[in-house]
């Protein structure tokens, strides 16, 4: 029960919030922060047996273009698009992985990386993916949605209900993060987890209890892709739009530090760490769209300018908080109530490494 | 029954040759020790013989199959449990956990019955966790089960790493040094533990530099430079001049 606490008030509090922020602008940020989630937790997944992937954005950005591809120019319906954007993201992610499987450390982050460039590079040369500028026009969710409201009988007790159009996407990007992050939680919480902990703990010991490290890794990462890109290719449709400059190295590297600065020890790390991080970003954003609306002070809008200028210095600001969580709470942000009661009961966090030492 | 032998099994790292030639037959059910000086090729063997290397000529024959080209895993999953001479564990585990998750291979429940959880999957839990604290009853680990493994002491974390190779369900045991750095009092038992292993019909294969392990041992085979120079009983052993003189030089020694 005391483990499930934080899962209870995280839900709650996504169910809740799109009802109370219903602005659009709102609505945007919470979808980004949901991509994020299940992006970092993937990310997690894969990190288990001690590698850590460069490549994630890359294969967020797999299952957009293959599902908003396939639903543009083949006129496949997007509940058809979205899972074959998903499996096409953990097919890659196998194939790619392959060869990768037998490095491990920093070897794999510099192959990693690098594959997760070459990725992007690929879909930036092609032709039917519009090259560097991307397309637009991809088949929209919330459209396919509003058919829910063409229903007889269904639309009218939906919006008596108080749901929107708008909320729709919203609460089916909520339903795919809750079960996706279910189904990772389930698999790093079985007996497959440890094996894979075995791993990043010694491999030669591993292999000595029979661990086949190549399968292992591999399952990881296809675990890892395979919800990436799922909810990559629910993002196309949700934005309608494809830009490969939203999946570069830049956007691996944030969903890495929401990793980090959440904790990336345990499995609710990363989910804090994209919750609070992706709202910093998308604060100037808010703050303009709500100047926009009409009706606040004119400092409030001064202030949203100041705001909109600062965006520029978010990554700055994000690598400050990355130093401060490295070297004071190397256990991340969720380490922290921890560390307070350590506090309470007389053990400073010093105390405790030096015994374990 | 010869249970693990080599046919002329020779490594060689550029110049060097780390093993040479070396023909050696352990009999299914015995105790087997191999002896020699520092930079003899004990480890090599291990590792040639567990497939962490692959050996430049030679083959491997294990219950009559020929494991030269398997890869470590495999050969774990064919009976062959080893322990580490430098002793790697899984740190950040307890040790109860670093014993239960070495049933990695036994009782094998497939992947997809582990994620959901299935029936029987939750039996062969059950059993790993009785067989868990069996192992760690009779290698005298119990009263530390929850420790951190990187907390134990040294002598703890050596027996613990003998429970971890148990936990595969060995035919073959192959310990590396599983005497070095203990106590008296560790020595003795583990010396007792090892022989009550031969007991429950677990083969045995003891690479030590301390000669107490000489009193349970049923065969000996001594190596220098990668070559076999001696292979016999114990009480051969110790009369043997080649042995001697490899071990203490000159040939004066009375």
């Amino acid at each position: 029960m005391k483990k499930a606490l934080p899962f209870l008030i995280l839900a709650v509090f996504f169910l809740i919030a799109p009802a109370v922020f219903t602005t659009r602008t709102w609505l945007n940020a919470f979808i980004l922060v949901f991509v994020s989630i299940v992006g970092s937790c993937g990310l997690r997944t894969i990190s288990l047996s001690g590698n850590l992937s460069f490549a994630q954005a890359a294969f967020i950005g797999l299952g957009a273009y293959v599902s908003g591809v396939l639903a543009k120019t083949l006129e496949l319906s997007l509940w058809v698009t979205i899972p074959i954007g998903a499996l096409a993201a953990m097919a890659v992610g196998l194939i790619t992985g392959l060869p990768f499987a037998r490095l491990r450390n920093i070897y794999y982050c510099m192959a990693s990386m690098f594959m997760g460039v070459a990725i992007i590079q690929f879909i930036s040369a092609m032709n039917v993916t519009g090259g560097a500028n991307g397309i637009t026009g991809v088949p929209s969710l919330g459209k396919e949605l509003s058919k829910i409201f063409d229903m007889p009988g269904i639309g009218a007790a939906l919006e008596n209900a108080g749901v929107t159009r708008v909320h729709l996407s919203a609460d089916l990007f909520l339903l795919v993060t809750v079960v996706s992050l279910a189904c990772l939680y389930r698999f790093e919480h079985s007996r497959i987890g440890w094996t894979l902990r075995t791993l990043s703990q010694s491999p030669e010991v591993a292999a000595s209890i029979g661990v086949n490290e190549v399968f292992y890794r591999q399952l990881s990462v296809a675990f890892g892709c395979f919800f990436a890109g799922l909810i990559g290719a629910l993002y196309a449709h949700y934005s309608t739009t494809l830009s490969p400059n939203s999946y570069t190295m830049g956007t691996a590297l944030w969903l890495l530090m929401y990793m980090m600065i959440g904790g990336s020890g345990r499995f609710i790390g990363p989910i804090i760490g994209a919750l609070l991080l992706e709202f910093v970003k998308q604060i100037p954003t808010i703050l303009t769209s709500m100047s926009g609306l009409g009706g606040v002070s004119p400092e409030f809008i001064a202030f949203s300018r100041w705001a909109g200028q600062y965006s520029a210095y978010t990554p700055f600001l994000t690598a400050g908080v990355l130093i401060v969580v490295c070297y004071w709470i190397p256990g991340g942000l969720v380490s922290i109530p921890a560390r307070i009661a350590d506090a309470i009961r007389g053990h400073s966090a010093r105390d405790r490494l030096e015994s374990n030492a | 029954m010869i249970l693990l032998e080599t046919h002329e099994l020779t490594k060689r790292f550029g110049g060097l040759v780390a093993m040479d030639a070396l023909d050696i037959e352990i009999e299914e059910g015995a105790i087997h020790g191999l002896i020699g000086p520092n930079g003899a090729g004990k480890s090599t063997f291990f590792n040639l013989v567990t497939g962490v290397l692959a050996p430049t000529s030679g083959k491997v024959v294990y219950d009559g199959r020929d494991i030269t080209k398997s890869r470590p895993h495999q050969v774990a999953a064919m009976g062959i449990g080893r322990t580490f001479q430098l002793n790697p564990l899984f740190g950040d585990f307890t040790v109860f956990d670093n014993v239960a998750t070495a049933h990695h291979l036994n009782p094998g429940s497939s992947v997809p019955s582990i994620y959901f959880n299935t029936k029987k999957h939750r039996e062969n839990e059950a059993w790993v966790r009785k067989n868990t604290e069996e192992i760690l009853e009779f290698l005298n680990l119990s009263r530390v089960k929850d420790e951190l493994a990187k907390n134990l002491p040294h002598g703890y974390q050596k027996i613990l790493g003998v429970a971890r190779a148990l936990a595969i369900k060995p035919r073959l045991l192959m310990l590396d040094e599983p005497l070095g750095g203990m106590n008296p009092e560790e020595i003795a038992f583990s010396i007792g533990a090892i022989s009550q292993l031969r007991d429950r019909g677990i083969t045995v294969l003891v690479v030590e530099h301390n000669m107490q392990v000489l009193s349970i041992l049923d065969h000996v085979t001594v190596i220098s430079f990668g070559a076999k120079i001696f292979d016999g009983t114990p009480e051969e052993v110790r009369r043997d001049k080649t042995v001697i003189e490899t071990y203490f030089g000159g040939d004066d020694y009375e």
